[in-house]
Order: structure tokens, then sequence, then C-alpha cells
């Protein structure tokens, strides 16, 4: 299960995520931004309460970070040990811009 | 026993009496006619001597001896006889025969009818010294062949004659027949004197009647009267038996059948035989009261029925709960076959159908052996189903913590909340670490354990008590560690044994438990077992046991370095590849991961790396199949299968799952490795999931073999 929250004011957007980013719950993630980050200068994803995460999930990450790439920027927060691995693993740690 | 019938009996009875009346009216009635006849001969008798001497007249008899005959003229005046004599002259004799003939005879027809044996005239004369006797010869009374005799009177004669002449004889003289026996034959002799004028007796009519024919007389009317008694006692008998057969035989005979066997026949169902019986007596009044007491009985019987079929049916129901409780209670020896750290051992004998207390062992994963005793208080089905809901909710509780006194007191709570029949629980806890023989117990109100140390005796283990379960809420129980080196044996029992009685109502006691077990320290648990078991039964006899008889033995051998690198064990899973069934497929692998020790953060990897496999199956490896033939099917039916095998190895410090299906052949590790050092905008999406599970599990290997596409991931769970 896959909590989306998202909020979006003058071009600065937060997605909070709670549970597991799965092969699942990824195509939820993925149309929940889907027109979203139209506009969207400064975006923050808050992992905070994030548990779990494949390669799908992995995937909505690196499109949503392609699209920011080009009007923007995007930050990842509040990553957990275990989804941490993971971007470890898979290289994301060099990819995304983690605090 | 021959029967003798009351008819026969009653029967009998009458003609016992019969007989007596029959001989007494005959004695009776032979004494009354005889003197009857007797009286009517003596009558008849007299009557005819007064006629005859009527006519005889003593006055021409008087003539006729002493004026008339010479001879008796001769004797008048001559000398005494010298001698009797018969010689009448012929006149003389025919002066007599004139007499007779005259007067005699005609008496005889007037008054007499019947045959007279004897008639004779007496007469004395010579001044009473001698007498003129005068008969016929032939003995009647006809008179025409007169014998005489002139003879001196007897002295008997001359008695009579006196009496005659000095009395007044009418008055005084008893006019009874003389009986005596003349030639062999019953006679009577009636004697009548002859008057002159001047009333002086002059001779004397004698007349003897024979009494044998009266006698015979008599016997014939006796014979007549008994021949009609006869026959009217005989009808009366046969009248009398079938009215008593009518009335009194055939209704008992008709009870006697009706009530034997009545209790086979009301309870096949027959109805209650109506019986015919209006005698309107006492015997009616007994059928009626029969034929009530047979309704009674038909309703006692189907009462007795319907409640040998309630206790029946409870006693189907107590064996039904018996079989059930034992049912629950594992039973199977040996119990873990394939587990060599361990043995156990376990029995238990209810004193009544159903008992109280119960025993059970679970492992709860791999490592860690759950061991219960209890005793519910109370016997029977209220204790056995407190036994069972006590034992499946340890069971549940002990599935989701491993601490013995956080589920006793979660157990003591949850019994308290719903515990109307005030009853509770003793129970025994422990739950081991099979790998590092830690034992953790709680003893809540339970008997010690005996434990025996490798080489040592066993002895008894005063652990710490805690509450017993059910009584009162919100109770802390405490736990205590105790580390089992391999070879220690663990007996855990019941109240039932160290207080099994015999019939002198002494109790087994703990020390002899011990004692026993010392017989043989080094047997198995159901050696022990056994040992104790004999203990105590050549201990009690024959005494019944009022308390239920549980225990268990534990043996813990540990495990060898070798033994813990052989441990290995698969589990399997089979699902449809889709990727829906991937939580499915999750569930099973965390599950299982955790039962072999699994570290959360190794099982979550693993769970990543399962899941990129399968998803991968899930939308490529039956793509072609899926539109044309509407999805590949197995053997067993499972549609486009995805075989999962997880394999736990060296000593479960390492996991190996491989994925399996049949469809199209491809090896996704043929794909190269993403650059991950590119940025994001210059990645490719594929082949993302391989990577990454390339990178969380320490293998990864693919291989095609017999039409299925394999790979297997490992992955050390250290």
């Amino acid at each position: 299960m896959l909590d989306i929250a998202k909020h979006s004011e003058n071009g600065i957007a937060r997605i909070s995520l709670t549970g597991e980013l799965d092969t699942l719950s990824a195509n939820d993630f993925s149309r929940a931004v889907e027109g979203f980050l139209d506009g969207v200068t400064h975006l923050t994803i808050d992992m905070n309460g994030l548990v779990y995460i494949t390669s799908a999930g992995l995937r909505v990450l690196l499109s949503i970070e392609k699209t920011m790439e080009q009007q923007g920027e995007m930050k990842v927060i509040n990553v957990c040990e275990d989804v941490m691995d993971v971007f470890e693993v898979s290289g994301f740690t060099e990819v995304l811009n983690i605090e | 026993m021959k029967k003798k019938s009351i008819i026969r009996k009653s029967v009998w009875g009458l003609i016992r009496v019969a007989v007596f009346i029959l001989a007494g009216v005959s004695i009776v009635s032979a004494l009354t006619l005889y003197s009857a006849l007797v009286a009517r001969y003596r009558e008849m008798a007299y009557s005819y001597l007064f006629m005859a001497t009527e006519e005889v007249g003593g006055d021409y008899l008087y003539d006729l001896v002493y004026h008339r005959s010479p001879i008796l003229e001769a004797i008048n005046n001559s000398t005494p006889l010298q001698q009797d004599t018969e010689n009448l002259t012929d006149e003389e004799k025919k002066l007599f025969e004139q007499w007779w003939k005259t007067n005699i005879f005609l008496a005889e027809t007037i008054v007499f009818n019947e045959s007279l044996d004897h008639f004779q005239i007496f007469i004395p004369v010579k001044n009473n010294k001698q007498a003129i006797v005068v008969w016929d010869e032939r003995r009647d009374i006809y008179g025409e062949n007169l014998a005489f005799t002139v003879r001196s009177i007897l002295p008997e004669e001359l008695e009579v004659v006196e009496r005659f002449q000095n009395t007044d004889w009418e008055t005084t003289f008893d006019k009874d027949l003389a009986v005596r026996t003349v030639d062999g034959k019953l006679t009577g002799t009636a004697i009548y004197p002859v008057y002159d004028s001047e009333g002086a007796p002059i001779a004397f009519a004698e007349l003897d009647v024979s009494l044998s024919d009266i006698i015979h007389t008599i016997l014939q009317t006796m014979g007549f009267i008994g021949l009609v008694l006869a026959v009217i006692i005989v009808i009366s008998l046969s009248l009398y038996y079938k009215s008593i057969r009518k009335r009194i035989i055939r209704p008992i005979l008709m009870l006697d059948e009706a009530a034997s066997g009545i209790v086979d026949k009301l309870k096949s169902g027959d109805s209650v035989q109506k019986l015919d019986i209006h005698t309107g007596d006492e015997l009616e009044s007994l059928a009626s009261s029969f034929e009530k007491m047979s309704g009674n009985l038909r309703g006692y019987i189907d009462e007795n029925a319907a409640f040998v079929a309630e206790q029946e049916h409870i006693r189907f129901d107590l064996e039904m709960a018996a079989s059930i409780q034992k049912d629950m209670l594992p039973k199977e020896f040996p119990a873990f076959p394939d587990r060599t750290e361990f043995d156990i051992y376990a029995s238990m004998t209810p004193a009544k159908n159903v008992g109280g207390d119960f025993y059970n062992y679970f492992l709860i994963n791999h490592s860690t052996l759950v061991l219960v005793i209890a005793d519910v208080s109370g016997k029977g089905i209220p204790a056995s189903l407190f036994m069972m809901r006590s034992m499946l909710m340890i069971e549940s509780l002990a599935s989701q913590t491993s601490s013995p006194s956080t589920i006793l007191g979660s157990l003591n709570n949850l019994i308290c909340d719903k515990n109307e029949s005030d009853m509770f629980v003793t129970v025994w806890l422990g739950i081991l670490n099979l790998e590092t023989g830690l034992l953790k117990a709680t003893n809540a109100g339970h008997e010690f354990p005996i434990i025996r140390k490798p080489g040592g005796p066993f002895k008894i283990y005063k652990d710490r008590h805690s509450f017993l379960v059910g009584a009162k809420k919100n109770v802390t129980y405490r736990e205590y560690e105790l580390t089992l080196t391999p070879g220690t044996t663990l007996f855990l029992y019941t109240d039932g044994l160290p207080e099994a009685k015999n019939s002198a109502g002494e109790m087994f006691r703990l020390p002899a438990v011990a004692e026993a077990l010392n017989k043989a320290p080094n047997g198995s648990p159901s050696e022990l077992l056994e040992t104790v078991t004999a203990d105590v039964n050549d201990f009690v006899k024959d005494a019944e046991q009022f308390d239920d008889l549980t225990m268990l033995a534990f043996q813990y051998n540990g495990i060898t370095e070798e033994e813990r690198k052989s441990v290995e064990y698969v589990k399997d899973l089979t699902v449809e590849a889709a990727t829906e069934n991937f939580p499915a497929v999750a569930a099973f692998l965390t599950q299982e991961l955790q039962t072999a020790g699994c570290p959360e953060k190794t099982s979550k990897q693993i769970r990543i790396a399962a899941e990129e496999l399968f998803v991968n199956i899930a939308l490529y490896a039956y793509e072609n199949l899926e539109t044309s033939e509407g999805g590949y099917r197995d053997k067993n039916g499972v549609r486009n299968p995805v075989y999962i095998k997880l394999r736990i190895t060296d000593a479960r410090s390492k996991a190996a799952i491989t994925f399996m299906d049949k469809g199209i052949p491809f090896d996704p590790l043929a794909t190269k490795d993403p650059n991950v050092t590119l940025k994001a905008k210059d990645r490719k999406i594929g082949g993302l999931g391989i990577y990454l599970t390339k990178k969380l599990m320490d293998t990864v290997r693919y291989r095609y073999k017999d039409g299925k596409n394999m790979l297997t991931i490992t992955k050390s769970l250290k």
C-alpha cells in the first residue's frame, strides 16, 4: 500500500510517500504525478514513511527526475535505511539529490 | 416343574369331600333305615300277634288244653311227665289243627302278606312246669303240617312266662324284638300273651321275623341311594368343573398368558391386550387392575426406553468429547521424526471420560519449541471445554510472542474476561531455543518440573511459581531462564501423578516419581513414561483413580556442528504468473525466512529481488501464449504457473530461491547492466530490476532445463 500526499503552490511542490512503492503501487504513483509537475520549479519528495521500493518505483522516480532536470530542481528527503540501501546498490544515490 | 392344574386340585378335593359325604350319608341312612325297618317289622309282628291272639281266644285254648284233650287231661291229672314228648293223640292233633286253621290263619291273611320264619304257640301247663308247643313244620303260618311237643319249660322261658303272668304287660313290657341267631340267620322274635276271658294269660304266641331280609332290604336301598348320590355328585362335579373352568380357570389362564412376556410384548411395541374377562368378581377386578398395570408398565417402559436412549446419547456425547479432546493432544510418536535435537513423549489418562489435563508441544519456527503442561480445575465436559479453550489460546498467543510470561499474562486476562464458570488452570509453559538450549519458562501454579542433567539423577526443580491462570486479572507472571546442556531430560506431569492413591488412601508422592525416573535415568522419554506408569500402576493397583494422569518427558540432544551444517529444508509455492499475485509470494517468503531466523533487513532485500524476478516473469514469460491459446496450463491445472522453491541451507545460514516458469526461454541476465553512473536523462529504463536483483543478492543464476526457465538467487542470512 502506498499513500501519496501532494501539495503545489507557486511552482513549489511537495510529494509525501508513505508505505511501499512496489510494482503495483508504482503505477498509482506515476498517474498521481502526471500533470502535477507542470510549472513546478522546486520539488521535494518526502520519503518519511516509505519503507520499501523496487525497480518499478525507481523507474517512476527516474522519470520524475528527468522531467525536473528540465524545469527546475528536485530533492528527496527523509529516506530510511532500507530504501537508502536500494538507492545505493542501484546507483540512485548518484542520480538523486538526497538530503 | 410340572404344574398341577388348579382345576385338578379342586376336583380332587371335591371328590374327597364327596366320598366323605357319601360314607357319612350311607352310615346315617343305614342306621336310620335299620331302626325304621326293625320298628316296622316289630309293629307288624305285634299287630299280627295281637290279631292272632285275639282270634285264638284264651278261653277256647284253655278248654282245649284242659278239657278236651285227653292227653292234656292225662297230663293234668297224672304225675308229671317223665320226658318231653311229641306224641299227642291224633284226636288232639285234629283239635289243634282245627283251632289253628280257623284262628291263626285267619289273622295272618288279614295282617301279613310277607313270609314269616316261624310262628308257634307256647302254652305253659302244670303250674308252669311243662309246656305244649304248637308250630307248623314248614315254618310258615298255614298250619298244614302242625307239629306238637310237650316238654319242660326252660329256665329262660320260665322267666318270660312269669313276667307275662305277673305283670301288666301292656305297660311294662318292652315290645322289642329279641334278636338272636337261628340256624345261622339273624332273627328277631316277638312274644305276645294269649288271655282268657278273665284276663289271665293262658299261652304265648311267638313270631320269628328274619332280620336277614331286613338287612338285605337295607343294603338294596342303600345301594340305590348310593348310586343316586354318586350320579348326583358326578353331575354336580362336572357342572362345578364347567363353572370353575369358565369363571375362574379360563380368566386365570388368560391373565397368565397376558402376563407372560408382557414386558417383551410392550417393548416390541405391541398394544396391551384387552382382556375379555367379565366374571363380575375379584377376577374381573384383577383383570382390570392388570390392564391398568399394563398401561402403567407401558408408560414406564417407554419412559425407561427414553431414559436409556438419553443415557446412551449422553454416553455417546461423552465418548465423542473424549475422542475430540484426545485428538486435540498431539499423540503421534515420534513427534518429530526428522528432528534429532530433541525427543519427546507424552501421555494423558483421563480419570473420567473427559478430563481437564492437557499437554502440548509445537514448533513456532525451526528452532523454537513450545512445551505446555496444564491442569484445569474440575473434571468432565466443562473442564475439557475449558481445557480446549486454554490450549488453543496458548497456541495462538505463542505465535505472537516468544515470552512465556507474556503469553500467560495475556491468557490470564483473556480467560478472566470471559470466565463465568470460575474455573482456573495451572500451566507450566516453556519455550526452548533448540539451537542454544536456552529455556524460558513460567510456572503458573503448576507442579515442579523434574530435571536430570547429563550424568546426574532426576531432581525436583523448585522453580519460581506465579499465580495460576484464570482466577484474577492483571497478574504478573514471572519468567525464568535455564540453559539445557545436550543430554538434559525434563519431566513434566500433573498432580494426578504424585496424588495417585492406592486402596488404602495413601498417595504416590513426588519422591516416588523421582525414584521411578531414576530407575532408568538414561531411558528415552517413552521408556521413562513407561517406567513411571508401571510404578504408579503397581502402587495404586485396582483403586479407582479420581484425577487425570498426564506426563510429558523431553530430552534435549542439542545440535552438533555437522548437523548444523547439514540442516536444510525446502519450501514450495506455485502461483499463476500475474503481478497481482506477488503479495502472496512475498507473504510466503517473509514467513519462511522469519521461521528460518532470517534478519528483517535481509528478508526485505530478498523480497525486492523476488519481486523484480516475479514481475518480470509475470509480464513477459507467457506473453505469446496468452493471446493464442488463452494461456498455458500445467498438469495440475495451474494457468501460467510460476514454481517457487525456497531452500534453506548451511544450518539456515543461507537461502536459495529458484523461480521456474514454462514460458518462452529468456535469460534476463544476458541483458547488459545499465550504466547507473549516467545522468538520469541518459539512462534507459529497462533492465533496472535485474540489475537491482544482482546487486541485492549474493548470486543470481539462470538455467534453461526440461522446458523451464530457472532463475536462482542466493543470499546469506547472517
